[in-house]
C-alpha cells in the first residue's frame, strides 16, 4: 500500500520533468530533464523489484545506472560540437 | 530485517527521497536559468536517489539483494557528477551564458589562452 | 499492480513517443527516444519479462543514441532559409505521399489487429511453451528458460541473427572504407577523463558477467556484446578515435568477430560428428552438470561466448568505422595526419 503511494509520488515527479523535456525552450534543458528522468525512472525499477519480490529487476536497474550517463555523455558533446568527431 | 521499526524507518526514508524527487522535478520546471535547472537536477539524485536506495535496502528479502541496490547507489555518486559537469562546460563552450554574470573567470582563462 | 499505476506508466510512454517524433530538431528528438528506452524496459518489468528489459536497456541506452548521432553527422545536409526550414515546400495540406504513408500504417494496423484478437488475451498456452516450461531444465540443464530455448531448442535461429549482425557490420565498414577526417578527436575534458578510469573497468567487468552468467540469471551473449560495445564507444567519445585505436587495434576486433562466428559454428558442427543433429546440445555429448551451478547447461555457456565476442566486437568496429581516421603507415599509437 504505502510502496504503491511511493511509486505514484516518483511517477508524478517524472510528469513534471517530462513537461521540461517537451518545452524546454534550449535543447540543454531538455539533456538536463532527460538525465533526471532517467534518475527517477532508475528509481521506480528499483522500487518495482521491491513490489515484487523479485531481485532479477535489479539486474536492470544496475544496467540503467551504468550506461545512462554514457547518453548523456555523447549528447553533451554532440551539442558542443555539431558532430562526434571534433 | 524485517520486523516493524525495520519498516518504519525504510519507509520514512523512502518518503524523504520521493519529497526530494518532487522537489528536483519542481525545481526544473521553475528555474530561469539552464544552469539553475542543472543545479535543481542533481537533488534528484543526492537527496531523492540516495534516501530511496538506502530505504530499499534496509527491506529487501537477501543480502545479495542489498549489495546490488548498494552498488547501484555507488555507481550514481561517482556517475552523476562527471555527467553534470560534461553538460555545463558544453553550455559554457558552445556559448550560453549564466544570466546576472558578475565574475566569470573560466572566460578570462580562455581568452588568455587562445591569445597566447 | 495497481492497473492506474500502469495506465500513468502508458500515457507517459505514449507523451514521449508522440514528443519524439514532433520535435523539430534532431538532437531533442534523441533525447526524447532515450527516455522512451527507459519507460519502455519498465513497462516490460511491470509485465514480468526481465530479460526482455534487460535487452531493451542495453540496447536503447548503448546504442541508439550513439549510432544514431553518429550516422546523422555523416549525412550532407541542406539549407533553405536561415531558419532551417523545411526544403520541400508544400502549397497543401496534406501530401499525396504522406497520405500513402498513413494509409499503410493504419493498414498494417488493422492486419495486425485481426491477427491477434483470435489469440485471446489469457496467458501462454499450447504445447511447446508448456513443454519448454517444465522440461527445459532437465533437458537442457540450464535456469534460464530464455536462453535454453535461444540456443538450445531453437539454436539454429540463433545463427541466423548472428549471421544478420555480420552482414551488417561488413556492409557498413565497405560503406565507410575511405575516411574523410584527418586528425583524430580530442575527447572531453581532464575531468571526465580521469573519473572514467573508475568507471570503465566496472563496466566491463559486468559486461563479462552478464555473458558468463547467461544461464543462470537473465542476460546471455547479446546483451553483455552490446555493453561491451557501449565500453569502447565511451572510449572513443571520452578520450578519442586514436586513444581508442591505439588500445583496441581494428585488427584485434576483426579476428575477435570472426573467431565468434567460427566457434559458434564450430560448436555445432561437433554435434554433427558426434551422430546427433547440427547445435545439438545433451544429445551430443555436452556434460550437462546440475541445474543452478556455474558449470551446468552443457553447450550454452560456451555460445554465450561466442556470441559476445561476435556481437562485441562487430557493433565496436561499426562504430569505429564511421569515425575513423585516415591510416597511415605508422609504428606504435596513431598521431596526426595532416
Amino acid at each position: 500500500m504505502i510502496l504503491n503511494l511511493i511509486l505514484l509520488g516518483l511517477l508524478i515527479a517524472a510528469s513534471i520533468a517530462f513537461w521540461r523535456l517537451m518545452v524546454g525552450p534550449t535543447v540543454p534543458d531538455r539533456i538536463v530533464a532527460a538525465g533526471t528522468l532517467s534518475i527517477i525512472l532508475t528509481n521506480t525499477l528499483v522500487v518495482l523489484s521491491l513490489l515484487f519480490r523479485n531481485s532479477v529487476f535489479l539486474d536492470v536497474a544496475l544496467v540503467f545506472a551504468l550506461l545512462a550517463f554514457v547518453d548523456i555523455l555523447i549528447m553533451a558533446k554532440y551539442f558542443e560540437h555539431g558532430e562526434l568527431h571534433k | 530485517m524485517n520486523g516493524p521499526v525495520v519498516r518504519l524507518i525504510s519507509f520514512s526514508l523512502m518518503t524523504l527521497g520521493v519529497f526530494f524527487s518532487l522537489a528536483s522535478a519542481i525545481g526544473i520546471v521553475r528555474f530561469p536559468d539552464v544552469y539553475t535547472r542543472l543545479h535543481a537536477g542533481t537533488k534528484a539524485l543526492t537527496g531523492g536517489a540516495l534516501f530511496i536506495l538506502f530505504g530499499a535496502a534496509l527491506q529487501c528479502g537477501s543480502w545479495q539483494a542489498a549489495a546490488k541496490i548498494l552498488l547501484i547507489a555507488g555507481f550514481f555518486l561517482v556517475t552523476n557528477p562527471i555527467a553534470t559537469h560534461a553538460i555545463a562546460r558544453a553550455c559554457y563552450r558552445h556559448g550560453i551564458l549564466p544570466e546576472p554574470a558578475h565574475l566569470d573567470h573560466y572566460g578570462k582563462t580562455l581568452k588568455r589562452r587562445d591569445l597566447k | 499492480m495497481n492497473p492506474a499505476l500502469t495506465g500513468f506508466i502508458f500515457l507517459l510512454l505514449i507523451a514521449t513517443a508522440v514528443s519524439a517524433c514532433l520535435m523539430k530538431d534532431i538532437l531533442s528528438s534523441v533525447i526524447a527516444l532515450s527516455v522512451f528506452g527507459v519507460l519502455l524496459s519498465i513497462v516490460f518489468s511491470i509485465l514480468q519479462a526481465p530479460d526482455v528489459a534487460l535487452t531493451q536497456a542495453v540496447i536503447n541506452s548503448g546504442m541508439i543514441t550513439s549510432i544514431f548521432l553518429v550516422a546523422y553527422s555523416q549525412t550532407m545536409k541542406v539549407r533553405s532559409g536561415e531558419d532551417n526550414t523545411r526544403v520541400i515546400k508544400t502549397y497543401y495540406p496534406f501530401r499525396t505521399d504522406e497520405m500513402v504513408i498513413l494509409f499503410i500504417c493504419i493498414g498494417l494496423g488493422f492486419f495486425l489487429w485481426k491477427g491477434i484478437v483470435p489469440m485471446g488475451f489469457s496467458s501462454l498456452s499450447g504445447d511447446a511453451a508448456n513443454h519448454y516450461i517444465n522440461f527445459a531444465g532437465v533437458e537442457t540443464g540450464a535456469s534460464n528458460i530464455v536462453a535454453a530455448v535461444l540456443f538450445d531448442y531453437r539454436g539454429f535461429d540463433t545463427l541466423g541473427e548472428i549471421a544478420v549482425i555480420f552482414t551488417t557490420v561488413t556492409g557498413i565498414s565497405i560503406l565507410f572504407e575511405g575516411s574523410r577526417y584527418h586528425r583524430s578527436s580530442s575527447g572531453l575534458s581532464f575531468i571526465v577523463r580521469r573519473s572514467m578510469a573508475f568507471v570503465i573497468p566496472l563496466i566491463i567487468l559486468y559486461a563479462s558477467s552478464i555473458v558468463l552468467m547467461g544461464h543462470l540469471s537473465p542476460g546471455g551473449g547479446f546483451q553483455g556484446g552490446t555493453v561491451l560495445a557501449t565500453a569502447s564507444i565511451c572510449f572513443c567519445v571520452v578520450y578519442g578515435s586514436s586513444f581508442e585505436a591505439a588500445r583496441i587495434h581494428p585488427w584485434i576486433k576483426e579476428t575477435l568477430e570472426s573467431t565468434g562466428c567460427l566457434f559458434f559454428a564450430g560448436l555445432g558442427l561437433i554435434g554433427l560428428c558426434t551422430g546427433a543433429g547440427f547445435l545439438a546440445n545433451g544429445a551430443a555429448g555436452f556434460p550437462l552438470g546440475t541445474q543452478g551451478t556455474f558449470i551446468s547447461g552443457g553447450s550454452i555457456p560456451l555460445l554465450n561466448m561466442a556470441v559476445g565476442m561476435k556481437v562485441g566486437a562487430g557493433l565496436s568496429s561499426l562504430f569505429y568505422s564511421m569515425v575513423k581516421i585516415l591510416e597511415a603507415p605508422f609504428e606504435g599509437i596513431p598521431g596526426e595526419v595532416e
